[in-house]
């Protein structure tokens, strides 16, 4: 439930600051999934720190 | 239905409509407030303060078996929920936890009695306010313990490398203190009001097939059969969120008392 938690939280957040920055910069969608990736990057990653060995 | 002898008045498919029955207030008028659903939560609470009042007005050492069952429920928040999850200073979450875990089962219930069949838990307010309940509650115990500062750092900032940390923190932020109410609301809400809608299409769309063709009787037969098969597996799902719902809410209570990730 936790590790859901984080994953997706990691890629709403990232990937809303991602498209925010698009319509700061009008480049589309690639900073949307560039912090999409991003995001679901950095929720593995707490994944494996806060419930990993 | 084409002029045929319809069985059933209801119309098919079901709608949202469904989960607001009518007013009930007895001077009459259009009133939310006396519905079908807030007259279950009444009955709920009452059910709830009745039970545990007669069973522990006279308490014996040899409990009786009203005050065994009592006793029981009880002992399941305290032991198996708040000892299990929070550790031993959860002992003074039980409380709360075992009247959660009550007050949300009964809530349930309701979705598979005979006559009510509706739970007030797939009005999204209702899990909504309950989850609200324990956001407060684990952050307050949390900033209690630790003092805000302290607190927000223990529940923000990972074990991690400096530079890594601009993209975590919004990651932990979000998903302690925005995505764990809606969760929490969501998953309760979400299976009472899905089990009330399957419920709804099974037993009329029964009622819709032998309408539309009495040679499809044979699949209405089979169709409200499927409703009992999933009547009983309303039951799991009744037991199961009301016990999800508790675990998840010590679990986050114990959180935010954890000294460090």
């Amino acid at each position: 439930m936790t590790a859901l938690s984080y994953l997706i939280a990691g890629m709403v957040v990232w990937g809303l600051i991602g498209w925010l920055v698009d319509r700061w910069l009008a480049t589309g969608g690639v900073a949307t999934g560039v912090g999409v990736v991003l995001g679901a990057a950095g929720g593995v990653y707490l994944i494996v720190r806060r419930l990993g060995a | 239905m084409n002029g045929q002898p319809s069985i059933l008045a209801a119309e098919f498919p079901p709608s949202i409509q469904d989960f607001f029955p009518a007013s009930i207030a007895p001077w009459g008028g259009d009133n939310p407030w006396f519905t079908k659903i807030t007259l279950m939560l009444w009955i709920a609470v009452a059910l709830i303060i009745i039970f545990f009042l007669v069973a522990y007005r006279n308490p014996q050492m040899v409990p009786t078996k009203r005050q065994w069952m009592a006793e029981s429920i009880y002992g399941f928040g305290r032991n198996a929920i708040a000892k299990e999850m929070i550790g031993s200073e959860g002992v003074r979450f039980a409380p709360y936890l075992a009247t959660l875990f009550c007050f949300i089962f009964v809530m349930n219930l309701f979705a598979i009695l005979p006559f009510f069949q509706i739970s007030p838990n797939s009005h999204f307010a209702y899990p909504a306010m309950l989850a609200v309940i324990s956001y407060v509650l684990f952050n307050y115990v949390g900033i209690k313990k630790h003092g805000l500062v302290k607190y927000l750092k223990n529940s923000m900032v990972p074990p991690a490398p400096w530079y890594i940390l601009p993209l975590l923190v919004p990651i932990e932020f979000a998903s302690t203190f925005l995505i764990r109410p809606f969760s929490l609301s969501v998953r309760l809400f979400a299976n009472m009001f899905a089990g009330h809608m399957l419920l709804l299409v099974f037993t009329l769309g029964g009622f819709a097939l032998i309408n539309a063709n009495g040679l499809l009787a044979p699949i209405s037969v089979l169709s409200w059969v499927l409703t009992v098969a999933l009547t009983f597996l309303e039951v799991l799902v009744v037991l199961l969120q009301a016990y999800v719902f508790t675990v998840l809410t010590a679990s986050y209570v114990q959180g935010a008392l954890a000294d460090e990730h």
